[in-house]
């Protein structure tokens, strides 16, 4: 045994005796799923599954389906944005009616039609579809042109600083539907909900359409038992709950009528730990006949997916995907809700998307108890360009970490490794990169000993209390280093707070 | 027939001893091998059911070795599987307990596919030969050397500068 054994064996058994082994049962929906394929299992599963596999594999080698970052045809516009000259976002709101703007590439009218050029928050991009301006924040489209946004910020010599979150003003105008459709052939898949915006807690009416316009009466196609339509959530809901087709590699069969289109609401089929204390109440939420969400913007998703299987011979194949938007504003009137997860408990994101590349900053948690270690997540990727290697400047992330409140009154500015590195990334892979002393480049605090080599180490922030910013600058171009390519700069934060142990 | 059931008919005594004896240890190699100590939980519950349907094991001597093998099958399987709803990811992974003892085996670890951890944990900390990794994974031996080789190269570049 070499010594790269004997030591890997004696740190893997440390990893191993260190896993925690918390009493384990099966949660209901997976036990549910478990005795339903326990039932329904015949001797021909085995051969029909592997039927099955080997189709989803040729179809996966024909289609592509990735969650896309919006492509150039989307249109983006060049949206000025700019760190707020103030070190705390001021309370009086600013905003109006968005508009088209020369210099900033999107401003805003006042209520005497005046025009003005606005600074936007780090993290927001903006883009035409379909000939109407929008403004997002990561993927979420805030706000559209015409609709009246609102925001926190302040004048500063010529220009307006919106700092914080801009939100849309719901008051202004009826609710305008979301709708996301993708088409292969002669079949498209469409996920529909009625507005943009509800309110925590209100039914969420979406709902999934599967359309045949070929020439021929009808088209039958084999698909999983999951449905010929299905769902998920990108986010966990309640941080829990994972919302996912759970598919028994069963066979099953649909006919799709030309012109009458198949109509799916919205199906929750999710897992979530048996284990966790609130198993109970994300149970209650999985079994409500209506579909709700608590507060925060949700990525929804229908997928649609045939092939030739089941005996079905000449059945077409296809793969597609739809997704939507939605922003669930808290309820102000609401009783506390005694199921919900407090929302000091929810991840909170920041994120930044800038067609060719997207960045995600992650903490698990809003809120920390001090002395509780601060768990940030970064990834990034490209969304498109050569499988070759990418020349990543500097630090491949470089964080700053500013204190927010109370203010700053320390700064260390370590500035940016000049060092090239290269790194070899695919397409659409994700890169996360744990936070790490080496790579925090700026750093503004109240108090200056708290900082040590131990307060930041091993992806793991261990902050005094404050209300505190965490930022990461990706600079990155396809191509080794020193070359003349472009170069592409994304930047996301997010903000947490920490607060003394109770 | 539900899981419960299957239980109860087949010798359940025997196969409460099994799982009192083999369940940790299946969930701390699963956790070695997907990463997520909750994933591993839930791929051992199913491990367990597996076995309650297959009960008695056709080598009723070496219960680990079957349930090893079913086990991390189901851990390659279900990746399989999340791939298929890709977006979802498997970003959510609460690790606190492999960064607290050892973050940089942690992270050279994560940086490996699943079944090259699955090789090198079977192989480095059970004593698996590569012929008996190869008949539980179902591939040629000459691929499992090849997983193998290519996890402790990486893994040989990520741990050297402790060493």
């Amino acid at each position: 045994m070499t010594d790269l054994d004997q030591d890997l064996a004696k740190r893997l058994g440390r990893l191993a005796e260190a896993v925690p082994l918390s009493v384990g049962r099966l949660d209901p929906v997976h036990r549910t799923a478990v005795q339903s394929r326990q039932r329904v299992r015949m001797a021909w599963l085995t051969p029909v599954a592997f039927l099955a596999a080997i189709g989803l594999l040729l179809v996966a080698g024909q289609v592509s389906w990735e969650i896309g970052v919006p492509g150039p045809t989307d249109g983006p516009i060049a949206l000025l944005t700019a760190e707020s000259p103030s070190q705390i976002c001021p309370l009086a709101r600013g905003g109006g009616v968005l508009s088209r703007d020369q210099v900033s590439g999107l401003g805003v009218k006042d209520s005497t039609g005046a025009h003005h050029s606005v600074r936007w928050p780090f993290g927001y991009t903006a883009r035409i579809t379909d000939g109407r301006a929008e403004l997002l924040a990561g993927e979420t489209v805030v706000a559209r042109e015409g609709q009246r946004v609102t925001f926190g910020g302040a004048g500063h010599g010529d220009a307006f600083f919106a700092c914080g979150d801009v939100h849309l003003d719901l008051e202004s105008g009826p609710p305008e539907p979301v709708r996301s459709a993708q088409r292969q052939g002669d079949l498209q898949l469409t996920l529909e909900a009625s507005r943009s915006h509800y309110i925590a807690n209100q039914p969420i009416d979406v709902f999934a359409t599967l359309a045949y316009d070929g020439p021929q009466a009808s088209v039958t196609f084999g698909h999983d038992d999951t449905g010929p339509i299905g769902f998920a959530i990108r986010e966990k809901v309640y941080g829990a709950i994972r919302v996912t087709p759970v598919s028994e590699l069963m066979c099953a069969r649909t006919t799709l009528a030309r012109g009458q289109p198949l109509v799916s609401d919205f199906r929750k089929s999710a897992s979530f730990s048996g284990d966790d204390p609130n198993a109970a109440a994300y149970e209650a939420w999985f079994h409500d006949p209506v579909f709700r969400l608590p507060a925060g913007t949700w990525h929804l998703v229908a997928r649609a997916k045939g092939e030739p299987a089941c005996g079905v011979e000449d059945a077409p194949s296809f793969d597609l995907q739809a997704e939507i938007t939605i922003v669930v504003d808290p309820d102000p009137d609401a009783p506390p809700d005694p199921t919900a997860v407090p929302s000091a408990l929810l991840p909170v994101f920041g994120g930044d998307d800038i067609g060719t590349m997207t960045l995600q900053v992650k903490a698990a948690h809003a809120t920390y108890e001090l002395n509780s270690p601060v768990d940030i997540d970064t990834w990034y990727a490209f969304a498109d360009g050569p499988p070759e290697a990418a020349a990543l400047f500097d630090q491949e992330v470089a964080f700053s970490i500013v204190q927010l409140d109370p203010a700053a009154t320390v700064v260390r500015d370590r500035g940016p490794d000049p060092d090239c590195s290269a790194m070899t990334l695919r397409p659409n892979e994700e890169r996360h990169v744990a936070i790490d002393d080496k790579d925090v480049v700026h750093i503004e605090a109240v108090d200056w000993p708290w900082w040590s080599p131990n307060a930041l180490e091993r992806g793991v922030l261990d902050l005094p209390v404050g209300r505190w910013r965490i930022t990461a600058d990706v600079r990155a171009k396809f191509g080794p280093c020193g070359s003349p390519s472009e170069t592409w700069q994304t930047r996301a934060s997010v903000v947490v707070e920490v607060i003394p142990f109770r | 027939m539900a899981a419960d059931d299957v239980r109860a008919d087949r010798d359940p005594d025997a196969l409460d001893s099994a799982f009192r004896a083999h369940r940790d240890w299946l969930v701390r190699r699963l956790a070695l091998i997907v990463g997520d100590a909750e994933e591993a939980r839930d791929l051992a519950q199913e491990t367990f059911v597996r076995a309650a349907e297959h009960w008695p094991l056709p080598d009723p001597t070496e219960p680990a070795r079957w349930l090893s093998t079913v086990g991390i099958r189901l851990a390659i399987d279900e990746r399989r599987r999340r791939r298929r709803w890709g977006f979802l990811g498997l970003r959510e992974t609460d690790a606190q307990w492999a960064i607290s003892i050892d973050p940089d085996l942690w992270r050279a670890l994560s940086r490996l596919d699943r079944r090259t951890r699955a090789a090198i944990v079977l192989t480095t900390l059970d004593g698996y030969s590569q012929e008996e990794v190869a008949a539980m994974l179902e591939v040629p031996r000459g691929t499992v050397a090849s997983w193998i080789s290519r996890g402790r190269e990486r893994l040989r570049g990520d741990l050297g500068g402790d060493r």
